[in-house]
């Protein structure tokens, strides 16, 4: 269907360039310098809480190709001062290598539900971020998992899952859900553990209560290969989060990249004076030997 | 009963001079309905009685619309209806009446009135040879308590230039004060800063809902069957309801009925021919309009017969009339259109690919026209309206057939009732009722899969109900004072919830001298019906949704104010008008949002378009400046607007306000039309345009998402593999860049020559003559030289100059 839709847009398209190449010209771009990019999601069911700091990458710019795109690593910022405080207590986060970034463990500064946190980051050249969010009062419903269909497929075993919960009475709940297993990765000769995500044939990873309070929320995974190599386990994680957390998990969710056909679709942001997210949740994980 | 009348003439003013309240509406209704029974009763308890009758073209009998019936020693008036008829109520006595309207010479009757007279009057047409002005030519503005309304001359239409010789109504409205155009060639409306689906679109009194054919080039009105053209930007009659932001109401012809008469064009992508005549003379009458594209015929021979492709549009009007008796007569009218775009591929002899897509509107109406005695006229239509969009796919090989065809759309069948009253000169009511039942069929899927034997047939309609009840009252207090009040209730079913909102609508008339007048309007609209758009550019994939308990129904204050002129002696008009206007419960779309339904369609899951949409405001404000001729040897108009459109969402950019997309600050359209000699008519046309406000990438950034095993204590290895890490462009604030600024001239020549049965035309037109590059959208682009790498913006145009022929005869 979409290819049908795409076709006739080319038509569209070849229409838009029949009138040759010299239709395109060059425009003055708007001034565009980088911007702190900061990311943090905090909650005390976490063992530490890290926040990280990155540089955007402007456009309209000439780079060496030699020197490579700038990537990832060279848009950290890793001497950023980051100050974490709930409005009574204060602490200035270190960067930790280990980590990839600046983490603060539960013990030495605790989040606590119903509590609400400001975040200031400054970096060299004179940047300036500064957001807030307040951890849910509430803790996550149970996740009932209402079926975990396994086969045998020559040898390869698929499972699909589904499972529902049940929203706090009242509005103003919004919910994340991730079901996975863990996977092997080869990285230098050694088998390594990583978490993945199995993707939703119904349900929302996102949702708010906005319209459905005191609802059962379902979801029934796709079917999932498990590799040889996984661990038996999976793993169920419910979420409570601020409205923040779902405006931009929302938003990412949807992002499709750039399309001239389309508006552009900005990301949710909360940092003042940046981009990014500062955002709270309490957790809930369940996990299930198969 | 006279004294009544009066009370409720001093309240009036009174009502006029106080600052507005809560109780103005309170009082404007019990005002209006004191007129309702006073002023008829007073009327009818003079000795007074009425001219009527029916206004036509000599030629044709076509019945005219917007005729002025004048008397100048009383200095009253009135105008035809739409369908040609009229009503005044005087006194005994005898009268000159004058009957005028652009592009006619005027006639002067003398009437002795002693009882209720019916005179019907032919108006002759100017020919071309007679481009003189001589009198009267219509309404005068200056006297008119219409506002914010421009009704364009067809025949000003037809003598425009266009692109590919294509006469397009909307493109002539897009030259209009306050009226801006999307993106380059599209044939989108933007009023007064509402968007395209705020515009009620009534052909024959019938909705339509996608006016565009080939992707929003042109629109689906060329002007060959038309009668009328007009626009309502502000200042409403009550009757009109259903959308914020304007009207554009077009009028089919009835057809000759004298004689059997058509006409013929063949331009470079179209052909047209419209054949009008008698069914039974000077009593019934027809009209067939047709126009087709013929793109995939010429395309054709260089494809090859493994693969081809194809596109076309036609559209069809058809009209019927029958005078059953001088109080009676009906209308059957209709239109048909379609656009189609299709693939097919074949691998080998077994095996065949199609797809394809096409879109339609289908409109019907019937009508009935009665008079009750010699003032009351009545109106009383069924409507039909219906927009498609199908998308579909079929796989053959073998024996094994695959089919899977998605479609959408909306269809509406209608009652609707108008009455008008004539009660005396100064008094005039409108008033009636309309109920429409919508169906919206967001999704319909039919998948035929032999081989799987998989058959399924989806569907997913919600119906709703729309109803108005509208009075409205023209008023003339005395001379220089006149006013049109009145309100309407509308109402909106669907999804168990009701919606009911009262909009008072009123403009009021003051003439300060002799063809100059100030005039104020203030109007309220609501709209019960969205259009979700995927990529804000009109494609046919925009789908229209009604109003639920979630998604609350648009709502818009507007007032305007300003003065009109009439220079009778040069037959010019000038009029300039401002506007602010207030807008709640616009709709919005969240970022990433997708209405297309269509990833995969096949997928059970429920359609939730709510959840992609958010409800904001916008306010609109500016000023409009129209100098306009409609007639003479040099005619046209030259239109500037200066505006300001903002819009305001809680749940994008941050809350903060920003540009609306079309948020034009300066706008200027010159038109200008010139009979050089009988047979060479020259037309030109300029615009100018502030550039589009446009979100622009500023760069981009890693936007990371949550990982629910961070912090957990799971341990998850040391894999440098990070899924949730992404890079997503940073836009900086919406709507905060500009295009470039549009501007564009066109012009064309139009060589006639009358032969003994036929008129032939040969039309040379130029499309962006000073081959322009404006801007249709921009891109980033990256350029290599050596060991750098640039990132660049880009602009891409579209239509360099274009040269086009075109060849039609009149017989």
């Amino acid at each position: 269907m979409l290819k049908i839709i795409n076709t006739s847009l080319f038509f569209l398209a070849l229409l838009v360039f029949t009138s040759c190449e010299n239709m395109v010209t060059d425009v003055e771009a708007p001034p565009s310098d980088p911007k702190i990019v900061v990311t943090g999601f905090i909650s005390p069911d976490n063992e530490f809480n890290r926040i990280r700091v990155y540089m955007s990458r402007p456009l309209y710019s000439t780079y060496s190709t030699s020197a490579g795109y700038p990537g990832e690593s060279s848009t950290e910022y890793k001497d950023a001062t980051v100050v974490l405080s709930d409005g009574i207590n204060t602490v200035t986060i270190d960067y930790s290598g280990d980590l990839n970034g600046y983490s603060v463990d539960q013990a030495d500064f605790p989040i606590v539900k119903g509590t609400t946190y400001y975040l200031k980051v400054t970096a060299p050249g004179g940047f300036l971020a500064e957001s807030s969010c307040t951890v849910p009062v509430d803790s996550p419903p149970d996740i009932e998992v209402t079926s975990i269909d396994s086969t045998n497929d020559f040898g390869n075993k698929t499972i699909q899952i589904t499972g529902r919960y049940k929203d706090i009475e009242g509005t103003g709940h919004n919910y994340s859900v991730s079901v996975g297993t863990m996977s092997t990765w080869n990285w230098n000769g050694n088998d390594d553990a990583y978490f993945e995500k199995i993707g939703f044939q119904n349900g929302e990873y996102y949702i708010t209560d906005e319209f459905n309070d005191n609802q059962f929320f379902a979801f029934k995974t796709y079917e999932h290969y498990l590799q040889t190599v996984n661990s038996n386990k999976i793993y169920l994680f419910l979420a409570l989060t601020d409205i923040d957390f779902y405006n931009y998990h929302k938003g990412m969710d949807n992002y499709e990249g750039d399309n001239p056909f389309s508006e552009p679709t900005p990301i949710y942001s909360n940092i003042t004076g940046g981009v990014g997210i500062f955002a709270a949740y309490n957790q809930k994980i369940i996990e299930i030997e198969l | 009963m006279q004294n009544q009348s009066e009370k409720a003439l001093l309240n009036f003013r009174s009502l006029l001079i106080k600052r507005p309240t809560l109780t103005t509406f309170t009082t404007l209704l019990t005002f209006t309905l004191i007129l309702f029974i006073a002023l008829p009763i007073s009327a009818f308890s003079q000795k007074k009685y009425s001219i009527s009758g029916y206004v036509r073209e000599k030629e044709s009998r076509e019945l005219l619309p917007g005729v002025n019936i004048y008397l100048p020693n009383l200095k009253v008036g009135t105008i035809t209806n739409n369908y040609g008829f009229y009503s005044i109520v005087l006194p005994e006595g005898v009268y000159e009446v004058v009957y005028s309207f652009v592009g006619y010479d005027h006639v002067v009757q003398s009437i002795e009135l002693k009882a209720n007279k019916l005179v019907d009057v032919e108006l002759t047409g100017i020919t071309l040879q007679e481009v003189v002005i001589s009198g009267e030519k219509g309404q005068r503005i200056s006297e008119s308590t219409d506002m914010s309304m421009i009704s364009l001359p067809v025949q000003q239409i037809k003598q425009l230039p266009s692109l590919l010789g294509e006469k397009d109504v909307f493109k002539a409205l897009q030259l209009l004060p306050g009226v801006q155009k999307g993106s380059e060639g599209n044939s989108g409306i933007y009023v007064r800063g509402g968007g395209p689906d705020q515009n009620l679109i009534i052909l024959d009194d019938a909705p339509v809902y996608n006016a565009s054919h080939l992707f929003g080039f042109f629109s689906i009105f060329n002007g060959d069957a038309l009668k009328s053209v007009e626009l309502i930007k502000g200042g409403f009659p009550a009757r009109y309801g259903g959308r914020l932001s304007s009207v554009i109401e077009m009028t089919m012809k009835d057809g000759n009925k004298q004689k059997f008469s058509g006409e013929a064009g063949i331009g470079l992508i179209s052909s047209r021919l419209v054949l009008e005549g008698p069914i039974k003379k000077n009593v019934s009458s027809f009209i067939v309009s047709g126009r087709r594209t013929y793109i995939d015929a010429l395309i054709r021979p260089f494809m090859t017969r493994e693969e081809r492709a194809g596109y076309y549009f036609y559209d069809l009007n058809a009209k019927v009339n029958y005078d059953i008796g001088p109080k009676d007569r009906v209308y059957l009218s209709g239109y048909f259109g379609r656009d189609k775009f299709n693939v097919v591929t074949k691998y080998g002899d077994n095996e065949r690919e199609e797809g394809g897509l096409y879109w339609q509107n289908a409109t019907a109406t019937a009508r009935w026209n009665h008079l009750f005695g010699s003032r009351v006229f009545s109106n009383t239509s069924l409507i039909y309206s219906q927009y498609t969009l199908s998308i579909y796919n079929y796989t053959k090989e073998n024996q094994n057939a695959y089919t899977l065809k998605y479609s959408s759309g909306i269809r509406d069948l209608s009652a609707k009732y108008d009455l008008e009253y004539n009660a005396s000169p100064f008094y005039h009511l409108k008033t009636g009722f309309s109920l429409t039942n919508h169906m919206f069929a967001p999704r319909a899927i039919v998948e035929r899969d032999d081989a799987n034997q998989v058959y399924k047939n989806d569907k997913t309609n919600y119906e709703s109900l729309e109803g108005g009840v509208y009075l409205e009252n023209n008023l003339t207090f005395s001379e220089n004072l006149k006013a049109n009040a009145g309100v309407r209730l509308s109402t909106f079913v669907a999804d168990n919830k009701n919606y009911m909102a009262l909009e008072p609508r009123f403009v009021m008339n003051l003439r300060l001298m002799n063809n100059l007048s100030v005039k104020a309007g203030y109007a309220e609209m609501n709209q019960y019906i969205h259009l979700l758009s995927n990529t804000g550019i009109g494609l046919p994939t925009d789908l229209w949704v009604p109003s639920t308990t979630r998604v609350e129904p648009q709502h818009s204050k507007q007032i305007s104010a300003g003065i009109a002129k009439d220079f009778t002696d040069s037959d010019v008009t000038v009029t300039v008008e401002g506007y602010y206007k207030l807008s709640d419960k616009i709709l919005g779309y969240k970022p990433g949002a997708s209405f297309l339904a269509l990833d995969d369609p096949t997928e059970a899951e429920a359609f939730t378009w709510e959840d992609n949409v958010t409800a904001g405001s916008g306010t609109s404000y500016g000023a409009e400046f129209l100098i306009h001729k409609k007639t003479g040897k040099l005619n046209g108009w030259v239109g500037y607007t200066l505006s300001w459109t903002k819009l305001k969402f809680d749940e994008l950019n941050f809350g903060k306000e920003f540009w609306a997309r079309y948020d034009r600050r300066h706008d200027i359209s010159v038109v200008a039309i010139y009979n050089i000699k009988p047979s060479i008519n020259f037309s030109a046309t300029w615009v100018y345009g502030t550039g589009n406000a446009i979100t622009l990438p500023l760069g981009d950034y890693p936007a990371i998402t949550h990982n629910p095993l961070e912090g957990s204590g799971i341990p998850t290895g040391s894999s440098p593999w990070n899924p949730y890490f992404n890079y997503v462009t940073d836009y900086g604030e919406m709507n905060s860049s500009r295009m470039k600024p549009y501007h564009r001239l066109d012009f064309a020549f139009q060589f006639i020559k009358i032969r003994e049965r036929y008129q032939r035309t040969w039309e040379v037109g130029f499309y962006n003559a000073y081959n322009r590059k404006n801007p249709f959208f921009y891109f980033i682009d990256e350029e290599y030289d050596n060991n750098t790498v640039t990132t660049k913006l880009k602009q891409v145009s579209i239509f360099p100059v274009i040269p086009s022929v075109t060849y039609s005869i009149k017989f």
